[in-house]
């Protein structure tokens, strides 16, 4: 934008300048001319009084020569009544003739006349001696007519050079004061639409960017207002679900028939935690613009937190973990159910003394996904459907299976592989899309 | 067979809970509103008073603190609200537990009972004291020998739970129900994990228990260690 706007300056000053410099230019010639011309004219006059009263040739040859000197560049003959060249030798010598047009002009007007010639101007100026009408020609070449032109045309060409310059740089400036505060404003309304709802624009420029930047800042404090308060209604609605959702788990125990209230209590238990899920999603200010998470931090507080179990039960634990921080997109809380998932599954259904092995990996080329394995030294398992059924309705008991698992990994975009280690004993591996980091 | 005055506006609760409490021997009368509700309470004297904070006419903590004012019946608040701050404020106006929603009959009846317990050994108002450790409910802390013990809200509830029933066993089942409102299955190891950080948090092991005693296969039971029984 910036670029462009200093071309449209410099094409609209250049073609302002060049009009402007045209118009001078022919101007100056013109007055050149006329000045040229007047000069020409009164040093005529001044010549013809003297020729007419001076009948000596060799002061009239005189007074003639250092008439033409004092003009400079012009060449002056005398032409008699007869049509002979009187006086003149010097400019005759140079290549001017007598033109029989100008000459007879200005016998017959009896005034000084001025004629367009070849290469020139024709000034023939009567006067009268005792012999006849005279007339002086004086032939002004157009190189007498123009002499310190081009230097003007060169003086008037750097003055719009100059100009066009100014004006460019001046719209350069002007378009840095201009465009800075424009792209201020459109990285703050990306920052706006990829969920940053706190950066707000620095007002500058022109007022009216000034304008447009308080009314981006006040759009974005209304945004957020709005979404506070729509996230406000959803955790309200959901609190109101606490209360029939307490109805029906009272009403369950009711049931008569235990596997069926089991099976009801379940199913409840799962429905309490989406509540609270959609509570904690809507209060929590970080997580509705932030699901990106450190799966490195996570793993390490969560496999960290049931180590102090596995060390009672006598178990080894072995985690493995990249050196650096591995995004991921998951909210923090997600990431942690689905780790608290794994291990609790490990640690029931395995003997105790059995070890236990986490590892993390960034993305690795081949499919470009971070893989989490939580594996085990137990007895193994026979099919991974034996292992998915045991996470979703036996072990799984606090409501939180291997079916959370599955949705929290695969609502990430990612999958979960339920098959065995090398060495015997069960193994989950969860790959996962990379995320980027949170700034 | 303690009477328990239920002032609760959702009817599936309160049929519900008419239910659950009267097969586990309570004589149970029911306001669907708060002014009713302390109207009745004066009138019936109930042993008891199970009081929803949501109430349609008058908030429940307004009717909690007007109840207060007249009368020094045991209160258990129903709430379904997250966080302390509403639950330090009903303890404050004078609740003497709490249940949060949902809940089940069972965690309700563990309630009522052991509030009906120190109501009637006279430590209704004194935090839980046992050896060392003191569990003040109100307050939300736990100290050991004097000193602060740093815990979760899951912790503390369940050291919360234990010390409401110093000397007896708890089961994991109970456990479950009552800090994760969650059925228990019998082999997920969520409360065992949190056991075992309780123990940590009070400077013990399993191996070298003092206060936290493992009733293998059955359950946790919180003891004075410096006593002799």
């Amino acid at each position: 934008m910036r670029r462009s706007l200093v071309l449209l300056s410099a094409a609209t000053t250049t073609s302002v300048v060049v009009a402007l410099l045209l118009a001078l230019g022919v101007g100056l010639r013109e007055r050149g001319e006329e000045q040229v011309m007047v000069r020409v004219s009164v040093e005529a006059q001044n010549l013809v009084t003297v020729l007419g009263d001076d009948t000596d040739p060799a002061g009239r040859s005189r007074s003639l020569s250092a008439s033409e000197e004092s003009v400079g560049g012009v060449q002056a003959l005398v032409v008699a009544p007869d049509d002979a060249v009187v006086l003149g030798s010097a400019a005759l010598a140079s290549g001017s003739t007598p033109s029989s047009s100008a000459v007879q002009a200005a016998r017959e007007r009896g005034q000084t006349v001025v004629l367009e010639a070849d290469g020139g101007r024709l000034l023939a100026a009567p006067f009268y001696t005792g012999a006849g009408t005279e007339v002086l020609q004086v032939t002004v070449p157009d190189e007498r007519l123009h002499r310190g032109l081009l230097r003007a045309y060169l003086v008037l060409g750097l003055l719009g050079v100059t100009l066009v310059g100014l004006a460019t740089l001046a719209f350069a400036r002007l378009g840095g004061w201009f465009l800075a505060p424009v792209r201020e404003l459109a990285v703050v309304s990306r920052a706006l639409a990829g969920g940053d709802l706190d950066r707000r624009a620095v007002p500058g420029g022109p007022r009216e960017l000034v304008d447009v930047a308080e009314g981006l800042n006040a759009l974005a404090e209304r945004i957020r207002e709005l979404l506070a308060a729509e996230r406000e209604r959803a955790a309200e609605v959901a609190h109101r679900l606490r209360t029939p959702l307490t109805a029906v788990q009272l009403g369950v125990e009711g049931v008569g028939d235990e596997q069926e209230r089991q099976r009801l209590s379940t199913l409840l238990a799962n429905l309490a935690h989406e509540v609270d899920a959609v509570i904690t999603t809507s209060r929590d200010p970080g997580s509705g613009s932030s699901r990106v998470v450190d799966a490195r931090e996570v793993v390490a507080e969560r496999v960290e937190f049931w180590t102090a179990l596995a060390h009672e039960e006598g178990r080894q634990v072995q985690l493995t973990l990249p050196h650096t921080s591995v995004w991921v997109p998951l909210a923090e809380r997600d990431l942690a159910d689905v780790l608290d998932v794994l291990l609790d599954n490990v640690l029931s259904h395995t003997p105790e003394g059995t070890g236990l092995h986490v590892a993390l990996s960034r993305a690795v080329a081949e499919d470009d996904l971070v893989r989490l394995t939580v594996a085990d030294e137990g007895p193994g398992i026979p099919s991974p459907e034996v292992a998915l059924e045991r996470g979703v309705s036996g072990g799984g008991s606090t409501g939180l299976g291997l079916s959370i698992v599955h949705r929290v990994v695969v609502g990430a975009g990612g999958e979960v592989e339920v098959g065995s280690r090398p060495g015997g004993g069960a193994m989950i591996r969860l790959r996962l899309p990379p995320a980027r980091p949170e700034v | 067979m303690p009477h328990v005055l239920l002032i609760e506006d959702d009817p599936g609760i309160r049929t519900n809970l008419v239910r659950a409490l009267g097969e586990r021997g309570y004589a149970v009368s029911t306001a669907s509103a708060g002014i009713p509700g302390l109207q009745q309470c004066i009138d019936e004297r109930p042993d008891m008073v199970v009081l929803d904070l949501g109430l349609p006419d008058v908030d429940g903590l307004e009717v909690l603190r007007m109840l207060r004012a007249v009368s020094q019946t045991p209160v258990v608040v129903i709430t379904a609200r997250d966080g302390e701050g509403p639950l330090v404020q009903a303890l404050d106006a004078g609740a003497d537990d709490y249940v949060s929603k949902p809940f089940s009959s069972t965690q309700l009846d563990a309630r009522i009972r052991a509030v009906l317990r120190r109501v009637a050994t006279g430590t209704r108002e004194a935090p839980i004291t046992v050896g060392g450790l003191v569990v003040d409910r109100r307050r939300r802390e736990a100290t050991l020998d004097g000193r602060v013990v740093e815990l979760t809200p899951k912790l503390f509830d369940l050291l919360s739970l234990l010390a409401s029933r110093a000397g007896e066993v708890v089961t994991k089942r109970e456990m479950a129900t009552e800090v994760w409102n969650q059925p228990y299955g019998g082999t997920d190891k969520t409360v065992d994990v949190h056991l075992s950080w309780l123990r940590r948090r009070l400077g013990e092991s399993a191996g070298e228990p003092r206060y936290l005693l493992t009733a293998r296969g059955v359950g946790v039971r919180l003891v004075d260690p410096t006593s002799s029984d």
